[in-house]
């Protein structure tokens, strides 16, 4: 029997055409345009990229189409897309445009049924979602809308109700760890993880590479979601010392300290661990 | 036969994104055309059905489209006119599945499409990278032996003949068919158009095969 790979999956977060980071999913900066972060990431060998538009739910649209669109013509590797999804019409237009995964949060929490629909007209492979965790005194929450909306309901039997109604994946998010880069949430991916069958991403805080090698450790997630961690490298790699995009000056000091990460180190890094990934 | 003279066709069933399979022909200099209607396939070399989706719709968009005799007289007309299934694609290619009930496929190729036992796969469907193992009979494709590709599927296809796989891959404890070849037929289970540059590596083979 083979050992399972780990999936390195980085995660962008798009507004208005730029690549954005926050900080608990708020508090947003702008690194620049997410083409060369694609670029650069598909060479480092990602397994797969996340594309989210964050304030979609907010705003009700959905503008990553176009994004999708030139992305998918030199990206060989799997997309998943996901944001302000609501509509199966959304979801076939965004297919359309060369996504090969949607996920689904707010809409999801509003209408399980949209779940289950999705599901049996798309397969259960290409419908993913996105839980957004809040911890709040040692109780966790599932929110919407970005982490703009708590919703009483425990993450695990969230995961579970998302599984029963055909979800082929799911990415647990810690939005408290979200963007701290201080670890992530050990406690509730590993319940998550324990609790359902499909796979699950963890995502939210790695900030080293021990960090992600602890989740893949402790937990039983099959792949990690990253993004200020490579990001920043990233940025150091095509905006330091060129044309200054975004908030260049406070993020060049910030980064400074952070870059040097990127993802073919990190899976030499795991390798050495005997980890297995691609 | 010239790379770049090579015709390949795409299917359209209008059930999946075929865009990203357009894109990888795209790259490597082939003449690609996506079929959306009944046309003459016997001007292409190579073509493709791709799938994701249902097995019993894409059977129905086919029969809609009325492609399948034609398709037939494809492979029939000469051995150097391949025909490429992927994933649900070759799927297709075999005389039956049990996915939500029963229905029946292509019969291009003996054998079932059944689904992942729960019991032996721990995660199912089975959506990751994965190694292909090739069989000792193999030349064209012994180059992939022990790479990975990308899958996604939670069905899988049980060939009568085990002559015709030429690839196998062990999901969970549960070896299954991942590459077969009768003839000039061909079945990737994996999604060569999702699996980097290797993947693109692997539809470069099947087009000098041409």
């Amino acid at each position: 029997m083979t050992s399972k790979i780990y999936r390195i999956i980085p995660r962008l977060e798009i507004k208005n055409g730029n690549l954005i980071k926050g900080i608990n999913l708020e508090g947003l900066r702008i690194l620049g345009s997410p083409d060369n972060f694609v670029d650069n990431y598909f060479k480092q060998g990602a397994d797969e990229i996340i594309y989210t538009d964050s304030v979609a739910t907010l705003y009700g649209t959905n503008n990553l189409s176009q994004f999708v669109k030139n992305t998918a013509k030199k990206l060989f590797i799997p997309l998943t897309v996901g944001g302000g999804i609501k509509k199966i019409d959304d979801i076939e237009k965004m297919l359309k445009n060369g996504a090969d995964k949607i996920s689904i949060n707010s809409a999801g929490i509003e209408d399980i049924k949209f779940i289950y629909k999705a599901a049996k007209i798309f397969g259960s492979s290409t419908i993913v979602s996105n839980i957004e965790s809040i911890k709040i005194k040692n109780k966790y929450y599932i929110s919407k809308s970005n982490g703009r909306d708590l919703i009483n309901i425990n993450p695990i039997d969230w995961a579970k109700k998302l599984e029963d109604n055909g979800i082929g994946e799911i990415i647990i998010t810690s939005v408290n760890n979200e963007g701290l880069q201080k670890g992530l949430d050990i406690e509730l991916t590993k319940k998550v993880s324990n609790n359902v069958k499909v796979p699950v991403i963890a995502s939210g805080g790695a900030g080293t590479f021990d960090h992600i090698l602890e989740v893949i450790k402790k937990t039983k997630i099959t792949g990690v979601s990253i993004s200020s961690l490579f990001h920043y490298d990233t940025y150091m790699l095509y905006h330091f010392n060129k044309k200054k995009i975004g908030n260049s000056t406070f993020l060049e000091k910030y980064i400074k300290k952070k870059s040097n990460n990127n993802l073919k180190k990190l899976k030499i890094f795991l390798k050495e661990k005997g980890i297995n990934v691609r | 036969m010239l790379d770049s003279k090579i015709k390949v066709g795409i299917i359209d069933l209008g059930i999946n994104n075929i865009q990203s399979i357009y894109n990888a022909y795209k790259i490597i200099e082939s003449k690609v055309n996506i079929i959306t209607k009944r046309e003459n396939l016997l001007k292409y070399n190579i073509i493709v059905l791709p799938g994701v989706g249902a097995y019993k719709t894409a059977i129905k968009k086919l029969s809609n489209l009325k492609i399948e005799t034609d398709i037939k007289k494809f492979i029939e007309k000469s051995t150097s006119n391949y025909l490429v299934g992927i994933c649900l694609g070759m799927q297709l290619l075999f005389n039956e599945s049990y996915e939500f009930g029963h229905s029946k496929g292509l019969g291009f190729i003996d054998g079932k499409v059944l689904p992942f036992d729960k019991k032996i796969c721990k995660v199912t469907p089975h959506m990751n990278w994965n190694k292909i193992l090739i069989k000792n009979h193999n030349k064209e494709f012994k180059k992939y032996s022990r790479k990975n590709f990308y899958f996604v599927h939670s069905y899988f296809c049980k060939p009568k003949n085990k002559k015709e796989i030429i690839a196998e891959t062990d999901h969970n404890g549960h070896k299954f068919c991942s590459i077969i070849k009768k003839e000039n037929i061909i079945g990737l289970q994996f999604h060569p158009e999702k699996s980097s540059l290797i993947g693109i590596d692997l539809l470069k083979t099947i087009i000098k095969l041409v």
